[in-house]
């Protein structure tokens, strides 16, 4: 006999309606614009990309909104290559003195550049993932981050001194220390995003995967992966909504190889299809509990902010969200 | 009349709603039958394109903020495309192709006045702010990583004989005292500058010159490197090109890589050029300063311009100094003769400083 799922329930997942062949479309006519224009296209291929998937996501029998425009990704970009440049410009002419001086020439400069371009890279990383969410809406809502970037980045850089000093084992705990951060300050609206984790919950488990590491050659860490998004979606709340991400280390372990053996065989064309697949996965294994009480989800007043991700464009990565595709 | 939904911006709330098009606008009407919004069809637009015909239409409007309208039909767009100027816009290839090369043209021309223009003017300037002992140490690891490759040919007479013909060229000029020079055992008859005033010179050079004049004149013009600072420019504006392509081939695209790559070679071989014009003539004017005959670089330069063109060695003089007999042309005006660059006990040495290592 078959049974089929409620409808309440079916309601209750995040849908992926795309289409690989329109996908792999965007991404060739990305691909002949980025070539005609020595690649300045890029920002307005990836918004495009963007507009795209989002378009084709849904929630609740809503489609997801994208409104970013290519020209903010491009003025982003601008800004922080003059950043970058002012900074380097500064960094040729202090370091070498400050390193004279002290006669420690190599270290103190070395240290000094790498804690300077980690605490960069996560203010990068933070706005990005703010520009994203401002620019996505369901509903009418729009999604927004809080807290500040530069916060955001001291704590990743203090605790990231912490991860070095102990060899690696504080990790965990700094994962969700920073965590915390993100999602308490994610913002459906003038509904926050609540996570309670806290990397200690998981320490016996990291333990094992960090001692496991060389007898598995690394594999036991897509198990540790997978009990560590359970755990962070069981942790997180929206309102009346809690989450489940219910997948095995096998599955992820499974996706992540074919992926990989799909880009290189195909010279990265597939990007498109990894794209969905990645996709796919996570809405085939996430489920909702209770339900949005929407009449109490009310627009934020908030500006967001104009330019977005150039930052992050330097470093080679933009941000991702609530697995919308890291794009 | 289409049936739909609508949002009105300030809460997440979805109202099923029936829209009825007017002569110039729509109405929206709720459940119950009561008047929700009123959209005017000028500036009226579609929220994101649409690409497949499953795809719901998602309709907003300038005056209305956030609030939306969804159809999971593209039958209304049918009757809107006719009459709402802002969907007929959004909608038309021709002039969305249009407006896209347009400003395709616009990002080429500041991305090739950024490349052409500002970046190697940056690097330029960026180059003197480098201090001396951090070039110094950027020589000195590529020098380390060249030797380990190809043994130093360490003939002692021969050393002193090439830093002292070092000495006579440079002359008065203070910032060529401290060029060291290393002979390296390879075949390829090629010599290079590198930051930090370090001069490499391959076996294969010294034996394709048949006098210490051709030998003097290629110091000389790697000497000029130097004095102009090439290696340590070059360094600085190949990491500029990188970033940027390196930024732009965002996705792993192998396309978008590979033209990357392609432009960037461009780049370095039109730099290449201008630097090649710039050493030569200095090294002339130093050579003449210096009373040694000039006539030895276009001398060696057309002479291994017909060898090369007989028996094309990949990795020779040609792959880093491009265009041959236009230099060796424009040199000629500028040479002067001169007294000999070396004695022929000196020749002798140099010419045999690889021969201690080889037995």
């Amino acid at each position: 006999m078959q049974t089929h799922p409620p409808e309440t329930q079916s309601a209750r997942r995040m849908n992926q309606h795309a289409n690989l062949g329109d996908l792999f479309l965007i991404h060739l006519v990305n691909i002949a614009l980025k070539w005609v224009t020595l690649n300045i296209y890029h920002f307005w291929g990836k918004t495009r990309i963007r507009e795209y998937l989002w378009s084709q996501q849904s929630y609740d029998g809503d489609r997801f909104e994208y409104s970013g425009r290519g020209m903010e990704l491009f003025m982003g970009f601008i800004k922080a290559v003059a950043a970058m440049i002012v900074l380097s410009l500064a960094a040729s002419i202090l370091l070498p003195q400050v390193g004279d001086m002290l006669d420690l020439a190599f270290i103190l400069p070395v240290a000094a550049f790498s804690a300077v371009g980690y605490f960069l890279m996560a203010l990068a990383g933070y706005t990005a993932r703010g520009y994203l969410l401002s620019r996505t809406r369901w509903r009418s809502i729009r999604f927004a981050q809080g807290g500040s970037a530069a916060g955001y980045a001291g704590l990743a850089l203090g605790h990231g001194l912490l991860v070095v000093l102990t060899l690696g084992l504080y990790w965990t705990i700094r994962r969700h220390i920073l965590l915390q951060y993100k999602i308490n300050n994610t913002w459906l609206g003038r509904t926050g995003f609540v996570y309670d984790g806290n990397g200690k919950d998981l320490f016996g488990k990291f333990l094992v995967s960090y001692l496991l590491t060389i007898p598995t050659l690394g594999l036991c860490w897509y198990w540790y992966m997978a009990r560590d998004a359970e755990y962070v979606a069981a942790h997180t709340r929206l309102q009346n909504v809690r989450f489940r991400l219910t997948y095995t280390g096998g599955q992820l372990l499974w996706l992540r190889a074919s992926n990989l053996f799909l880009s290189i065989v195909t010279f990265g064309l597939a990007y498109p299809w990894v794209t969905l697949r990645n996709i796919r996965f996570l809405f085939d294994h996430l489920h909702f509990e209770g339900r949005l009480d929407y009449e109490l989800v009310l627009q934020s007043i908030e500006e967001a902010p104009k330019t977005g991700e150039g930052l992050a464009e330097i470093f080679g990565f933009s941000g991702s969200f609530l697995g919308l595709g890291r794009i | 009349m289409y049936e739909g939904t609508y949002t009105d911006g300030a809460s997440a709330v979805r109202h099923r709603v029936r829209v009825t098009v007017t002569m110039n606008r729509l109405h929206i009407t709720g459940e119950a039958g009561h008047t929700l919004d009123e959209w005017s069809f000028s500036g009226l637009r579609l929220a994101e394109d649409i690409y497949g015909s499953d795809q719901p239409v998602r309709l907003a409007h300038r005056e209305k903020g956030e609030a939306r309208l969804f159809f999971s039909s593209q039958e209304i767009l049918d009757r809107l495309i006719v009459q709402a100027p802002g969907l007929r816009r959004r909608r038309s290839l021709k002039r969305r192709i249009l407006v896209q090369s347009g400003i395709a043209l616009a990002a080429l021309g500041i991305l090739l006045t950024v490349l052409l223009a500002a970046l190697p003017y940056a690097a330029d300037r960026l180059a003197r702010f480098v201090p001396p002992w951090w070039e110094n140490s950027i020589g000195v690891g590529f020098m380390a990583a060249l030797e380990e490759q190809f043994p130093t040919c360490a003939g002692p007479g021969g050393r002193a004989a090439l830093a002292s013909l070092a000495r006579r060229i440079a002359g008065a000029r203070g910032d060529l005292h401290g060029i060291r020079i290393r002979v390296l055992q390879s075949r390829v008859p090629n010599a290079f500058a590198l930051p930090g005033g370090y001069i490499g010179i391959f076996e294969g050079l010294i034996r394709f010159a048949e006098s210490p004049e051709e030998l003097a004149g290629v110091l000389a013009h790697e000497m000029a490197h130097v004095a102009h600072r090439h290696p340590m420019k070059s360094i600085i504006r190949q990491s500029g090109y990188r970033m940027i392509f390196h930024v732009m081939a965002g996705d792993a695209s192998v396309l978008g890589s590979s033209a990357a790559k392609i432009t960037e070679t461009l780049l370095n071989l039109s730099f290449t050029r201008e630097a090649e014009q710039e050493s030569d003539r200095t090294s002339i004017d130093m050579l003449n300063r210096a009373g040694i005959n000039s006539n030895g670089l276009p001398q060696f330069l057309s002479r291994l311009h017909k060898a090369d063109a007989r028996e094309t060695s990949r990795g020779g003089y040609f792959s880093t100094h491009p265009a041959p007999e236009e230099r060796a042309q424009s040199m000629r005006g500028w040479v002067r003769d001169g007294s000999a660059a070396m004695t022929a006990d000196e020749w002798k040495a140099v010419r045999r400083m690889c021969r201690v290592a080889e037995f």
